[in-house]
């Protein structure tokens, strides 16, 4: 193993041994929890039952979460593209950034759950409305950290790129892009498990598969230990995703100092 | 734009810049007569506001002057005609020292500069770290990585916007000596910004001296100490008598 992949890794097995520990102490309090209070199942099912509900459903519960990762994962990519989209088009014109910017910071101020219904009458009952509630969601943090990162360069790096005549494309590839990432990636990192909560609103409003679907179905019946399973399904796969996109960070973030780099 | 003596690098007359600033009229430069020779080490120093930077920024042909005419020499108008070190190192942090330093070829589209940038980077104190991040680098170590970026290019020209002003005063000697080592070798024209009046006197052949509210030239002192110039210059007693000079003009002009 190389130095530089012990360096990446280390900190990932120390956050996956802290994880462990956080789990199963949160488990614990759960279980002592529902003793303690002598809660009714239906109200909080204990683990076991939790942990038995997901192995006896799991046969589509899987599908149901590759339908929501899905859903979740293609509104993230629409909202990387348009918000790479609309940030290049602000940091170069002043009159559209005023156009664009009060209009996304009114967007991102109207109630964007309270919209799943009209994503669903305008795209339909099937995956694409709630892409379009993942996307809706999560471009925001995506479209104003990159917007930043294009925009805030050194004025003399600028000049000095000027001197050399790079032109505005050869510019934008070698100095304002790679001065985004930081940033582009900061704002990955709160947009994608928001896209996940996104697609799940999605399918709770209307649909006919993925875990938001089955939440629904298992909250009709009363079974609350499949509601858990289900809802603890999309916390662990958001995780797990949030982990891949902190990876992929490092990877292309290697220049950084150690001391930018925070912990998963 | 026409064509310039023989001799003569670039030439300004009666080049002025104003702009407003929150309603206010500034007189950044004021109806300026300079020319560059051909090869020589010219020195722009004066207190803070008093218009050097602009004017290196209007010689670099960043910045149009509001008033008068610049010609040229036609080598500074051709792409990479013209080197450029600014206070800050301004490197691309995501890039190594030996990207960093090819820079100015690779938007250049020119092939075969790998060679002269190993070169630089090896005559700047620098090899070994060629492969090292901007943020590994001590200040000066980045500000020789911005050296060998702005000499890639074989430019007749270096601008140099006080290069070693946030630097520790250890560091800046060096650099000053190797700074005078590279004209020697290579005979550029330089332009050197700084409000430090011994370095100012260290290295000019001509001090430009200016002062603020307008940005106005002075005096134009030419320095005729013998070269190559270093520790022992500062026992010299004309680089005593210049630098009492100019710290009478400088620190004179600056309480009005």
């Amino acid at each position: 193993m190389s130095d530089r992949v012990r360096s990446l890794a280390a900190p990932l097995v120390r956050s996956v041994l802290i994880a462990v520990v956080l789990v199963a102490g949160f488990v614990a309090c759960w279980a002592v929890a529902i003793e303690v209070f002598d809660l009714q199942a239906y109200v909080v099912p204990t683990p076991g039952a939790v942990w038995q509900a997901f192995w006896e459903n799991d046969s589509f519960l899987w599908p149901a979460l590759w339908v929501t990762l899905y859903e979740s994962l293609a509104g993230f990519a629409l909202s990387i593209v348009v918000g790479l989209a609309l940030a290049t088009v602000m940091v170069y014109s002043p009159l559209l950034r005023g156009l664009i910017m009060p209009s996304l910071v009114a967007l991102n101020a109207t109630p964007k759950v309270a919209l799943a219904p009209v994503l669903i009458l305008w795209l339909g009952l099937g995956v694409n409305s709630k892409i379009g509630m993942a996307f809706l969601l999560s471009f925001f943090p995506v479209v104003v950290n990159t917007a930043r990162g294009l925009a805030e360069v050194d004025a003399d790096l600028l000049d000095y790129f000027r001197l050399l005549r790079a032109g505005r494309v050869r510019t934008f590839v070698k100095v304002r892009l790679p001065n985004s990432l930081p940033m582009m990636f900061d704002g990955f990192k709160i947009a994608l498990p928001i896209a996940i909560v996104g697609a799940v609103i999605g399918e709770f409003v209307a649909s006919k598969e993925g875990l938001g679907y089955q939440i629904i179905v298992a909250y009709s019946t009363f079974s609350s230990d499949l509601v858990f399973a289900a809802v603890i399904l999309v916390a662990v796969a958001s995780t797990v995703l949030y982990g891949v996109l902190v990876l992929i960070e490092r990877l292309l973030l290697r220049w950084r100092p150690r001391s930018d780099a925070p912990a998963v | 734009m026409t064509a310039v003596a023989t001799g003569t690098l670039l030439s300004l007359q009666n080049v002025s810049h104003r702009y407003r600033t929150s309603g206010r009229e500034v007189n950044a430069l004021d109806q300026v007569d300079l020319d560059l020779r051909d090869g020589e080490f010219l020195v722009l120093v004066g207190a803070s506001g008093c218009g050097k930077s602009t004017l290196l920024k209007i010689i670099a042909g960043l910045l149009d002057p509001t008033e008068g005419s610049l010609d040229r020499s036609p080598g500074l108008d051709e792409r990479g005609g013209i080197g450029m070190v600014f206070q800050k190192p301004v490197l691309l942090p995501w890039r190594s020292v030996l990207r960093n330093v090819l820079v100015p070829t690779e938007v250049l589209r020119t092939d075969g500069a790998r060679e002269a940038a190993l070169g630089l980077i090896d005559s700047t104190g620098l090899a070994g770290f060629e492969d090292a991040y901007p943020h590994q680098l001590s200040g000066g170590m980045q500000q020789r990585v911005a050296i060998c970026r702005a000499l890639l290019t074989d430019p007749p020209l270096l601008l140099m916007d006080e290069p070693f002003g946030a630097l520790d005063a250890i560091t800046r000697e060096r650099l000053n000596l190797l700074l005078q080592e590279i004209w020697s070798e290579t005979r550029k024209t330089v332009v050197l910004v700084t409000h430090n009046i011994d370095e100012a006197v260290l290295l000019g052949d001509r001090i430009v001296v200016m002062s603020p509210r307008p940005g106005r030239i002075v005096e134009v002192i030419e320095n005729d100490l013998p070269r190559p110039r270093g520790a022992h210059t500062y026992a010299d007693p004309r680089f005593a008598e210049l630098s009492v000079h100019l710290r009478a003009q400088i620190v004179g002009t600056d309480h009005e």
